[in-house]
């Protein structure tokens, strides 16, 4: 099952577990046509004394074929977010804006105070932001 | 009968010229740090001048009176405030798209080799 497949490196946990969740489905789908077989093979249908078994292996089977796609759909996801950057938290953004703003706003003035301003600059751009670094700033000598 | 002054028709003039003049060279530092990044920084930096230029009211208080400030010197403003809070998130460790600093000294503004 799945030979050749080479899941991507860092995410073959991730995979593993779907590669688990369609060998669950596949033995849920062999019991589930078993019992039905069997119940068919004897003329029976819900009179049958396996009948209640047989409705547990469906609802089994369903469960699987769930879980199946669902492992796959987060193997998938995670794959192909793999390189999205980390946003920071807004909390954080925030902070630094008000302060950075309350410097410099000189007598500039606005409809809203500085925390709402802050709030809004931060949910405008929270998205781009990571916590990766910027290199080190720059200063000259005599600020050094 | 003493005769009115300039001073005196526009009293806030002379802080409005300063205001005016000071934007101009802040918008020279901002430019420089703007045009040093990359299209996905320059946009986050213009949804901050977004933000800012919707609750702008174009006007600042001299004296403790509101006063309407040029359009461009707004402008120039609000160009500086967002490279700047882009700046000093990047100082804290928050980059904002793939912001660089610039060879500028981050305090002074002046060249760095």
């Amino acid at each position: 099952m799945f030979n050749g497949f080479e899941p991507e490196p860092g995410f073959e946990e991730l995979w593993q577990r779907h590669v688990t969740a369609v060998i669950a489905l596949d033995r849920a789908w062999t019991q589930f046509v078993k019992l039905g077989d069997k119940i068919d093979a004897q003329g029976g249908g819900s009179s049958h004394k396996l009948w209640p078994k047989f409705l547990e292996a469906e609802k089994a089977y369903e469960q699987a074929v769930r879980k199946s796609f669902s492992t796959l759909d987060g193997y998938t996801y995670a794959v192909a977010h793999k390189d999205d950057k980390i946003g920071v938290p807004e909390d954080e953004i925030r902070a630094v804006v008000i302060d950075s703003l309350s410097d410099k706003l000189d007598e500039l003035e606005f409809t809203v105070n500085n925390g709402l301003l802050g709030s809004k600059v931060a949910q405008a751009i929270r998205k781009d932001t990571s916590e990766e670094s910027a290199g080190d700033p720059p200063y000259c000598q005599d600020c050094e | 009968m003493a005769r009115k002054s300039l001073a005196d028709l526009y009293p806030h003039k002379e802080a409005l010229d300063e205001f005016v003049a000071v934007s101009l060279v802040k918008y020279e530092m901002a430019e420089e740090v703007y045009d040093a990044q990359d299209d996905e920084t320059r946009t986050a930096i213009n949804a901050i001048m977004g933000v800012l230029s919707t609750y702008a009211t174009g006007n600042m208080t001299i004296k403790g009176e509101s006063i309407k400030v040029p359009d461009t010197a707004l402008q120039q403003n609000l160009l500086y405030l967002a490279v700047e809070v882009v700046k000093d998130l990047a100082l804290l460790g928050i980059r904002v798209a793939n912001f660089e600093f610039p060879k500028l000294c981050v305090t002074c503004g002046v060249e760095v080799g």
